[in-house]
């Protein structure tokens, strides 16, 4: 019997820092509910909008994987490892933290918010060594379909971080559907809306609803609005 | 008030370290101490009343278990946590887990 947990857009935590309104879906930084810790290996899913010019300016991370996935606008990425890059919307990047890494995220334009999903998994290995990836997806292959966006596997189609972990993103008009069947015997997956309305596995969502699946083999999502966007992310529970 | 808790922070990248050290210092009822080896640790450990160990990054499984042993073996009582994530993202919900209640900043971040 499948396992389903229901978090509501409306229930996320909240910070409200000026330039930098996030919206955590787990416990992050100063928001703690310890019914909201995290789905399985999926620990931070945050929600991040960023003014015109701002930034988060160095710090450190280690021992995570963290993926960021532009919703709009432009980000900056400056890294320890020497990587200077923009990522926009279509594009997904990934950071391996692991012994150490130093970056800063600034939004590039001066008259333009962007917002970006910041997205951390805990790796399955500690101390590995600090990697950075970018890649840019083409966005038509996820349209009434799933795209795979990353995986643990370097050969695989998307990006590749150290966890047994699998991400689609789809972006449906009203009424079509699509299947998914889990990876690995397992895994869960926590379904989150970007934009429209979908249906899932009988549960209707809206934007920004996330939906946490476990205990299941496979489901089905359905578009209920045009041009409906939804995210996927598969990852062990335990 | 009582005597703040002691919260040992191992780690050998020196700078998350210290970010770390700057963290708890900044929560209510904590005081930080540092190490950058097992060995440090070890000492650290045995010579304070340390009641929370936050094991960082950088450290072997041979060395984290070390620490494990170490600490339980002064006292059963001590809270031994591995971070992950190396800043402020995650060490509030690890603390406070470990607790059984949320501690509070006693400044922002």
């Amino acid at each position: 019997m499948s396992n389903i947990v229901l978090h509501k857009a409306n229930t996320r935590g909240v910070a409200n820092h000026g330039w930098l309104k996030s919206f955590h879906t787990f416990s992050f930084a100063g928001y703690y509910n310890p019914e909201r810790v995290q789905f399985g290996a999926l620990r931070v899913l945050n929600d991040d909008t960023v003014s015109a010019g701002m930034g988060f300016g160095e710090h450190p991370h280690d021992n995570m994987e963290i993926i960021s996935i532009p919703l709009e606008g432009d980000l900056e990425h400056k890294d320890s490892m020497g990587n200077t890059a923009v990522i926009r919307k279509g594009d997904i990047q990934v950071m391996s933290a692991g012994t150490g890494i130093y970056h800063s995220e600034y939004n590039k334009n001066k008259g333009q918010q962007v917002k970006f999903l910041q997205i951390w998994v805990f790796p399955n290995k500690r101390n590995a060594t600090p990697r950075y990836d970018q890649i840019t997806l083409n966005e038509a292959d996820r349209k009434n379909k799933l795209q795979q966006i990353l995986s643990p596997n370097k050969e695989e189609e998307g990006v590749w971080i150290h966890q047994d972990a699998w991400f689609h993103m789809g972006n449906f008009d009203k009424a079509v559907s699509a299947d998914y069947t889990i990876k690995k015997p397992g895994n869960g997956v926590y379904v989150f809306v970007l934009k429209g309305q979908f249906r899932v596995n009988g549960i209707d969502l809206d934007p920004r609803d996330g939906l946490g699946l476990s205990d299941i083999e496979f489901f089905n999502v359905q578009a209920l609005t045009d041009d409906a966007e939804i995210l996927l992310m598969e990852v062990p529970m335990h | 008030m009582g005597n703040p808790t002691q919260v040992l922070i191992v780690g050998k990248n020196e700078a998350i370290v210290l970010l770390l050290q700057r963290l708890i210092n900044k929560f209510k009822g904590l005081h930080p101490v540092i190490a950058f080896s097992a060995e440090a640790a070890v000492d650290v450990i045995q010579c304070q009343r340390i009641g929370l160990v936050i094991l960082s990054s950088g450290l072997s499984e041979d060395c984290e278990k070390n620490i494990k042993e170490n600490a339980l073996a002064k006292n059963q009582g001590i809270k031994v946590i591995t971070h992950f994530g190396g800043g402020s993202g995650l060490l509030k919900c690890e603390i406070s887990e470990t607790f059984g209640k949320e501690i509070e900043w006693a400044e922002a971040v």
